[in-house]
């Protein structure tokens, strides 16, 4: 409390007598007119008392400035899985798109028809369901603007449509195979060039088998065990295996309850001769510790060329397959899976994998694929690891396709002190298959579009409704430039993109 | 977990029954749980009964490491006591 005094001076010694004073003002207390110090400290310790009361003991005396924040979410988070829902979820129609007019479908007229070359052809409706079921089509592909889904047949599409008819129309038994690593640049259109092979499989009556992601494999997220006592050092992937199996049972239900069991499998007690290939699938598929077996099972009921002695009723001759995997450049390295002493398992340890990468060299006396059928495997360029034996070992097999003699000076050979690692090359060392109908190992580079078949995508936006435009040569050509060379994705990008030019 | 094969993202239910096996058989070898606390508690015991001044120091609920008693030592406090419990 202080005193209404200054205690410097003693002018409360002179008082005033009472009455001359005004009264008392309730705010700031009177004293002498020529001493300010007192009455002021008195107002500053009422606002003390009432608020603000100082830096506190051994609290810093900073600045705090209250951030807005984000504002608070109300509402509950989504039940578990549906995000992943959400993210996953392939939405392949769009009412608000125009119908096309005229739109042909694939079949197996179409898929083999050169004038239809730069148009875009609808895939059938029964067989979505099969595309679906195989995982073809992926969320970052545009399937979601356009009315119907559809594909563009270009160069590589008719040509792949020639092989496939050729294959399924020569005599079963004695069918022919094709072997191919397709690669390009992003955005180029090698997954949907696996789901137009696919879609050919599907119409063919073709056995189609998809890994439709090759990294789900490494990425350490399905379960892996060794393959036995025996071999420590191979690994099973049941989980992804039972996956495979649901996939391969789904999409080719109705080939495969059309084939029978024509073979003594030791390994499965359950399995009888008789029963068909689907039921057989659907075993591994309910008992997941047999996955690998029962897929074992299949692929040799699926190659076989003909019965065990004592079981030829059951047996009929067997369909050509088609097997595509996407983004195999995950393949090719170190997975995310360890084994027992913590060291990282490479991928070609994993049956699955290495099963898929065997075939792609040449049978030993057989054809790896006797009843003929095609092998596409893509790389990504989106989401790929960099792999350096990858890289060479893609040119080395174009080289041994081209005829290079790997002892040539021309064989392209990994720099040296490089490192490369020798299971990817070894893998992809496939030569000259030995069965005159076994194709041979090859790189195919997707491409940008020609400039006609540019134009016929684009026309198909147009059409769609989606591109208010007047489409002419030299439009189409500078979209064709401005896509780097008619690249199938930044066309599409183009496309949707443009609105009307006022 | 790669002694026992597990992977990266695996949750419980997705154990095959020989990992289930194999972990269990682990598991009953090593000393957890109350075995593991009633081990602790007595080592302090031990401490204590040997009259140490690190025992006395447990027993008067002060700090047991040579840490100064001024102020913060509230987990000491907390924590030693006669008869401690876990």
């Amino acid at each position: 409390m202080t005193s209404a005094f200054c205690s410097g001076c003693l002018t409360q010694l002179r008082q005033t007598p009472r009455a001359i004073l005004p009264p008392p003002s309730t705010a700031v207390p009177r004293t002498a007119a020529f001493h300010t110090s007192a009455p002021l400290q008195k107002v500053v310790q009422k606002a003390k008392a009432s608020g603000y009361e100082g830096p506190r003991y051994r609290v810093g005396a900073n600045v705090k400035i209250k951030k807005k924040g984000r504002p608070q979410e109300k509402s509950r988070p989504p039940p578990p899985g549906e995000r992943k829902a959400l993210r996953k979820r392939i939405v392949l129609s769009n009412p608000n798109a125009l119908e096309v007019e005229g739109m042909q479908e694939l079949n197996g007229e179409t898929m083999v028809d050169s004038r239809l070359r730069g148009s875009v052809l609808a895939l059938p409706v029964p067989m979505i369901d099969q595309l679906r079921a195989v995982q073809a089509f992926k969320t970052s592909q545009g399937w979601s603007i356009f009315r119907r889904p559809g594909t563009v047949s270009r160069r590589e599409t008719l040509e792949m449509g020639r092989l496939f008819d050729q294959i399924s129309n020569e005599s079963a038994g004695d069918r022919s195979s094709l072997k191919r690593i397709i690669t390009g640049q992003r955005k180029a259109g090698k997954s949907v060039h696996l789901l137009q092979a696919m879609a050919m499989g599907f119409t063919k009556e073709w056995i189609v088998v998809s890994v439709p992601d090759a990294r789900d494999l490494v990425v350490g997220t399905t379960s892996y065990a060794p393959l036995s006592e025996a071999q420590p050092n191979l690994y099973v992937q049941n989980a992804a295996t039972a996956e495979l199996l649901s996939r391969t049972a789904t999409a080719n239900k109705k080939v495969l309850s059309n084939l029978l069991v024509s073979q003594e499998h030791a390994a499965l007690p359950t399995v009888k001769p008789g029963m068909t290939l689907e039921d057989l699938a659907k075993f591994g598929i309910q008992d997941q510790a047999n996955a690998w077996p029962v897929f074992q099972a299949l692929w040799a009921e699926l190659t076989a060329t003909s019965a065990t002695p004592g079981l030829e009723k059951h047996f009929t001759p067997r369909p050509p397959t088609l097997v595509t995997v996407d983004a195999v450049g995950y393949w090719m390295q170190n997975t995310a899976y360890h084994s027992i002493k913590h060291e990282p398992i490479h991928a070609h340890d994993f049956v699955f994998v290495r099963h898929f990468l065997d075939l792609l060299k040449p049978g030993k006396g057989k054809s790896a694929l006797p009843n003929g059928g095609a092998l596409l495997y893509a790389t990504s360029s989106s989401n790929n690891p960099s792999i350096y034996a990858f890289d060479v070992a893609l040119k080395q097999a174009a080289a041994r396709h081209a005829g290079v003699n790997p002892s040539s000076s021309e064989f392209p050979l990994p720099e040296p002190y490089s490192k490369p690692d020798t299971r990817v090359l070894e893998a992809l060392n496939s030569p000259k298959p030995t069965v005159s109908k076994e194709g041979m190992l090859n790189v195919q580079e997707l491409g940008g579009l020609t400039k006609e078949e540019a134009r016929g995508f684009l026309e198909y936006f147009a059409r769609s409704g989606l591109l208010r435009e007047t489409i002419s040569d030299e439009w189409a050509s500078e979209k064709w430039t401005l896509a780097g060379g008619g690249v199938v994705g930044e066309l599409e990008k183009l496309g949707r993109r443009l609105r009307v030019a006022a | 977990m790669s002694r026992f094969h597990i992977h990266d993202t695996c949750k419980v239910g997705d154990l095959a029954n020989k990992q289930v096996l194999d972990l269990t058989a682990v598991l009953s070898d090593m000393k957890i749980e109350n075995d593991l606390r009633r081990q602790v508690l007595d080592n302090i015991k031990r401490l204590k009964e040997t009259g140490t001044y690190r025992g006395r120091r447990h027993a008067l609920g002060l700090p047991v490491r040579g840490q100064r008693t001024r102020n913060n030592n509230k987990i000491p406090i907390r924590l030693n006591r006669i008869d401690r419990r876990l």
